[in-house]
This record gives C-alpha cells, sequence and structure tokens, in this order.
C-alpha cells in the first residue's frame, strides 16, 4: 500500500512539476512570442474587454484619472460616492477611452452587463469594481457626497 | 493500447480516461494563450486572493495539458486523474459557490466568452463521471510492463 501511495505521490509531484516548468517558460516567452499576433492593426484599437478588479486595483486606477461610473440609485449616489465619480444615467459617452463600473457588491452582475454594453461600444478598457462601494468603504478611502 | 481481454467495465474506464484526457487538453490549450483573461475570471470568482490570480492563469492550463496527455497515452495516470478529478470537484465548488452568491458571469472554463456558471456547471458535472472512470482505469488497470510488481502489491 505505501508502495501505491508512493507512485502515486511521484506521479502527482512531477506532473505538477512539468506544469510548473512549462508555465514558468511560458511567462517568460510571453505567449505572444507562440501564439501569433495578425500583422498589423487589421481593425481599429481591440478593445482589452472587460476585467473585473479588487481593492488592491481599483486605488491604482483611481489616481490614473480613469472615469469611474457608479450605478446606485442617486440617493446613494449623492450620499456618498468614489470621488470623481459620474452617476450612471444610462447613455454610453462618446469617446470614452477607459472606465471603471462600480455599484454595492450585490451589483456585480449588472455592473457587469453595463461594463459589456461601453466594450460593444467600442471603450477599450472598461474594469468593473468587485467589492462595490462598500468595499471602496471599507478600504478607509477618501469619499465625495452631494450632488453632481 | 486496450486489450481485447479487458472486461467491459476496464473498456469503459478507458474510454473515460482518454476522454477525460481529452477535455483536459482542450481546456487548457483554449486557455493557454491568453493567461491575462483568464487570470480576470479567476479574480471574478473572488475565491483566490488578487495576488495569485496571474500565477494560477498560467499554471493551471499547463497542468490542465500535462494531466491530459498523461491520461491520453496512458503514462502516471493515477498521478493524473487525480489531479484531473481534484480540478473537477474544485471547478464545480467554485461554481456552486458562486451560483449561491447570485453571480453568473462568463465561467471562462475553455477560453473567453465561452458560456455562463449554470451552463458550465452543468457541463462540468456530466464530466465528473468521466473522471470516476479515469479513476477506476488508472488504479485497477492491469500492465506489469507500467508498475513494478512488488511481492503483496
Amino acid at each position: 500500500m505505501s508502495t501505491r501511495i508512493r507512485t502515486v505521490a511521484a506521479e502527482m509531484t512531477g506532473l505538477l512539476l512539468i506544469a510548473c516548468l512549462a508555465a514558468f517558460g511560458w511567462w517568460l516567452a510571453g505567449p505572444e512570442a507562440v501564439v501569433p499576433q495578425p500583422p498589423g492593426p487589421v481593425s481599429p484599437a481591440k478593445p482589452a474587454g472587460l476585467a473585473p478588479v479588487g481593492i488592491d486595483s481599483i486605488q491604482n486606477l483611481h489616481q490614473t484619472g480613469l472615469t469611474f461610473f457608479d450605478i446606485r440609485p442617486r440617493p446613494d449616489f449623492e450620499a456618498g460616492r468614489v470621488p470623481g465619480a459620474l452617476m450612471w444615467t444610462g447613455e454610453v459617452p462618446s469617446g470614452l477611452k477607459a472606465a471603471v463600473i462600480y455599484g454595492e457588491a450585490e451589483d456585480f452582475n449588472r455592473a457587469l452587463e453595463i461594463g459589456q454594453r461601453l466594450v460593444d461600444s467600442g471603450t477599450g478598457e472598461v474594469h468593473v469594481f468587485l467589492d462595490g462601494y462598500s468595499g471602496w468603504l471599507a478600504a478607509g478611502l477618501p469619499v465625495e457626497e452631494g450632488g453632481p | 493500447m486496450i486489450k481485447s481481454h479487458l472486461r467491459p467495465l476496464q473498456r469503459l474506464a478507458w474510454v473515460c480516461r482518454v476522454a477525460l484526457g481529452v477535455v483536459f487538453i482542450t481546456a487548457g490549450v483554449l486557455k493557454v494563450g491568453d493567461p491575462g483573461r483568464f487570470a480576470a475570471d479567476i479574480e471574478a470568482y473572488r475565491l483566490l486572493p488578487q495576488s495569485l490570480s496571474l500565477p494560477a492563469a498560467y499554471l493551471m492550463p499547463w497542468l490542465e495539458m500535462a494531466s491530459g496527455l498523461a491520461l491520453i497515452i496512458g503514462r502516471w495516470t493515477k498521478g493524473a486523474s487525480i489531479w484531473a478529478s481534484a480540478m473537477m470537484v474544485a471547478f464545480v465548488t467554485a461554481l456552486v459557490v458562486n451560483l449561491t452568491r447570485g453571480l453568473d458571469i462568463d465561467c471562462g472554463c475553455f477560453g473567453s466568452k465561452s458560456s455562463t456558471m449554470t451552463e458550465a456547471l452543468i457541463r462540468d458535472l456530466a464530466i465528473l463521471p468521466l473522471c470516476a472512470g479515469a479513476l477506476y482505469s488508472a488504479f485497477t488497470r492491469p500492465g506489469p510492463g507500467r508498475e513494478k510488481a512488488t511481492p503483496g502489491s
């Protein structure tokens, strides 16, 4: 029995080592080196797409000056929001290159839908804040109050 | 290769093992080309710390492919079937946890924008029997050439 356990452990370890080595090599090489990219731009700037972000990344994004959209109801928006955030009115602004969408944590699905709308409309980079306004508050980050 | 004298159950288990290998290689190949996107999908599950999303996104497809290849060629099948089964259980658990949270987003299981979590859960539950077959095949397969014969083992 111990021989079988050793065999199983050795096989699992071997596979994990192989996977680690391959993953490390892949990371060094960069997937672009193996997966061929189309030569030259074949379409307008390809959208990076929709990316969920957590509290660690959201502060960096805020400091880079990205447009933040708050999808919560107006009373909640006016009671407190991420500084500089705009209230989501349902209209996709023209010429928007990048944005962050947030609501409450339980609004995540709706935030994703709105984010996808922005991506489909040509916004190159859209982030959805996973933890919502509650996460922003819990992190002790500054807030803005009052009407827009 | 399969031997004609194998019992029907062993033959079925062999088929399950190879099929599971094909599934895992396919899943790995579809995810390996875009680790950034896969990392975002992992992060959306909110089950791993954010710092581990990218390392997991690089490692997981290769582990899938290595396990899948091992299952197909019939080498290290015990370890491969356990890894494959463990990953399937983890995937199903993650999907169930997030569905109970009310999230139903792109699961990231087979590359980008492949299916919702509900669809993925149904698919993964259908794959679990393949895991059972692969485990049976790996742990009961005859083959004096594959393992060293030890007295009483």
